[in-house]
């Protein structure tokens, strides 16, 4: 245990609880569906793992940090100075250290956290999430109050190669609409936990980059419940030569629910490891899911997709899609896919597919017969592959990073 | 001058010989057409000419200007001038039709030694192209060729050719698909894009196309050779009776 005050606080109930279902689950028990693809030891540095790629990259994402509100963290703690300016710069929003949370008796927070994580852990156990419970020393918890508008980048930095676990909680009231960034960068080995509380008619963009530079693995889960009318996109990039895990649960528990689930990645060593492990719960009716899955592959990179749509009985006229591609660029690469549909409502329209292929010989001879060289052909195609989730981002140097990133990839 | 020499070509996934010993000379200006019936080889030609992987030439060589571009890769020849009009041009989702073509313009221009065009430059030259073949810009806002009619897609073909401005091209049954309107709007553009400089050779089944496009050679092409050359009026008599007759 990491906490002060242990015997006195509230959340300390949770973290025994989180203590001890993680002691109780076997991490080498290789029958768990949910770890079909990948052993959780590849998350985890409790016990042995194969040695990570040394990655050091000029083209490491920047953003213009006086555009946008910011928050920094350093080896898992939050930069005190970053917190400071957030606080003078937004007073309409009530935020607070999950450290300094064990500082005050009574916190707004407490009727909301963990409440989306556990109502997760009822349909898989998620070990890494609850190693997290009880190990995060620090994360930021914050209330976009009422009507509020709000875009928000938040730094991950790390020299620190240990576990570093963050405990995040996003509460948008209703009406708010919130742009959160998420940029992950240095030698720490991730392990995040943020829960999602989204009000009637609230809105979230959330887009999390996982940077080329990062040097060891990531696992970042996302919990989210979701009420009346939220419109909910969550788009991961994962450039890392390194694993990383991607676990994204949304429960849909208001009717009218739109919710977009998108995931690139770009593997182009065979340490890395893009996995997407994806559930989305239709509670309630009239509700709309998308999910989209891309992974371009080269040089033995493997990339995980385990995504399933569940439908309640009450959940009627849900509208669920999902489809997951794999772009295999050489012979030694792995995209390892289960689909799934879970339904028990009679009035739904529900969809998935999975389909992977290299790129089209009869694309690249068009475009080269009109002078395009063969890689600049390649890139063009690949691009191509991606545009789907291109088409929803709307941050221009994302993109741009995204076209240099596939260049690197080509001449690799 | 464009020279085809006892040109002999094998489809390597199939192992069969298609064509067999095809000998033309294309000088600079003219417009050469190639007819023939059905599996007579014109669109493996057509492949052939522009570098498309899986063509084998056995024997035989294709120059530009006396040399060879047997080793050069089809964006490379497409550099140096070649242009090959698609008979089914091929629908690329993701890939923006503006973006494609400014990339291709300045491709080729990078590989001649030229400047390349920024975005201003490239849409003022687009604009009076596309105006004057009656291309709506709408049109190129759109993923390459994705949801076009079969007359936009032949328009965008043309309009590629009149900002690429090869010296020598090759349309592939450019009136598949066409009614006799798109037919004569494509025409119209291949005829403006004639001059002295330029040469052409156009690979059709019917005699309709060469109404509006009026050659200076007909070439009958049968079992992947040439049996007939004589001039438009060769055009008219397979119009009038067939390839039989020829062929036997």
């Amino acid at each position: 245990m990491v906490f002060e005050n242990k015997n006195s606080h509230w959340i300390d109930a949770y973290t025994r609880k989180f203590e001890e279902s993680f002691k109780s689950i076997n991490l080498l028990d290789k029958k768990k569906e949910y770890w079909r693809f990948a052993s959780p030891l590849i998350w985890h540095d409790k016990l042995p793992t194969k040695k990570f790629q040394e990655t050091r990259s000029s083209q490491s994402l920047k953003f213009d940090v006086t555009k946008y509100s910011f928050l920094r963290f350093n080896d898992g703690i939050l930069d005190i100075e970053t917190l400071k300016n957030f606080i003078n710069e937004n007073k309409n929003i009530e935020i607070c250290s999950f450290k300094d949370i064990f500082l005050k008796k009574d916190h707004w927070s407490s009727l909301k956290f963990s409440k989306a994580q556990l109502k997760a852990e009822k349909s898989y156990e998620r070990p890494l999430a609850l190693f997290n419970g009880f190990n995060a020393r620090d994360g930021v918890f914050i209330k976009f109050k009422k009507g509020v508008k709000k875009n928000l980048h938040i730094i991950y930095e790390g020299k620190n190669e240990k576990n570093t676990c963050i405990r995040n909680l996003f509460d948008l009231e209703e009406n708010s609409e919130i742009k959160v960034f998420e940029h992950f960068y240095g030698n720490s080995k991730y392990n995040i936990v943020s829960e999602l509380f989204a009000a009637d008619n609230s809105k979230l963009e959330h887009y999390k980059i996982i940077n080329q530079d990062i040097s060891n693995s990531v696992i970042y889960h996302f919990f989210g419940n979701c009420k009346k009318n939220s419109k909910i996109k969550t788009v991961n990039f994962s450039f890392s030569d390194n694993p990383v895990r991607n676990e994204i649960n949304l429960y849909l528990e208001g009717a009218n629910c739109d919710t977009t689930v998108a995931s690139m990645g770009l593997g182009k060593k065979e340490t890395s490891i893009c996995d997407n492990t994806v559930f989305i719960s239709h509670q309630e009716e009239s509700c709309k899911s998308r999910q989209i899955i891309k992974n371009a592959l080269k040089n033995g990179a493997k990339a995980i997709f385990q995504g399933k749509i569940f439908v309640d009985s009450k959940a009627q006229k849900t509208d669920g899609y999902q489809m997951s591609n794999g772009l295999i660029l050489s012979d030694d690469c792995e995209f390892l896919v289960k689909p799934e549909l879970e339904i028990y409502a009679d009035d739904v329209v529900c969809s998935h597919g999975s389909i992977s292929g290299t790129l089209n010989e009869d694309h690249l001879f068009y475009l080269r017969s009109r002078g395009i060289p063969l890689i600049e052909a390649q890139k063009k195609l690949i691009q191509a592959f991606y545009s789907e989730i291109l088409d929803e981002v709307s941050e221009d140097n994302i993109v741009y990073y995204i076209q240099n990133q596939i260049s690197e990839m080509i001449t690799l | 001058m464009f020279e085809i020499k006892d040109l002999h070509v094998n489809i390597s996934e199939v192992e069969k010989k298609i064509i067999n010993g095809i000998n033309l000379k294309i000088n600079p200006g003219e417009v050469h057409a190639i007819m023939g019936p059905n599996g007579s080889g014109k669109s493996t030609l057509s492949y052939t000419l522009s570098g498309k992987e899986g063509y084998e030439i056995e024997k035989g060589d294709i120059e530009l200007d006396g040399e060879s571009i047997l080793d050069d890769e089809p964006d490379e020849r497409a550099a140096k001038g070649i242009f090959l009009a698609f008979q089914y041009p091929i629908e690329i989702p993701g890939v923006g039709n503006l973006s494609f073509i400014r990339t291709a313009l300045n491709s080729q221009r990078k590989f001649n030694g030229k400047d390349e065009l920024n975005p201003a430059e490239f849409l003022k030259i687009l604009r009076e192209k596309a105006d004057f073949l009656n291309v709506d810009m709408e049109m190129l806002k759109r993923p390459l060729n994705v949801g076009f009619s079969g007359g936009e897609k032949k328009r965008n073909e043309i309009l590629q050719m009149a900002l690429l401005e090869p010296r020598f091209c090759i349309l592939d049954e450019t009136d598949s698909g066409l009614d006799v309107d798109a037919m004569k709007q494509v025409s119209k553009g291949v005829n403006f894009l004639r001059s002295e400089n330029r040469s052409f050779l156009i690979i059709t089944h019917y005699q309709r196309l060469l109404n509006y496009i009026k050659p200076d050679f007909v070439h009958i092409m049968a079992k992947g050779k040439i049996i007939k050359t004589g001039g438009p009026e060769l055009a008219l008599e397979v119009e009038d009776q067939g390839y039989t007759h020829l062929l036997n």
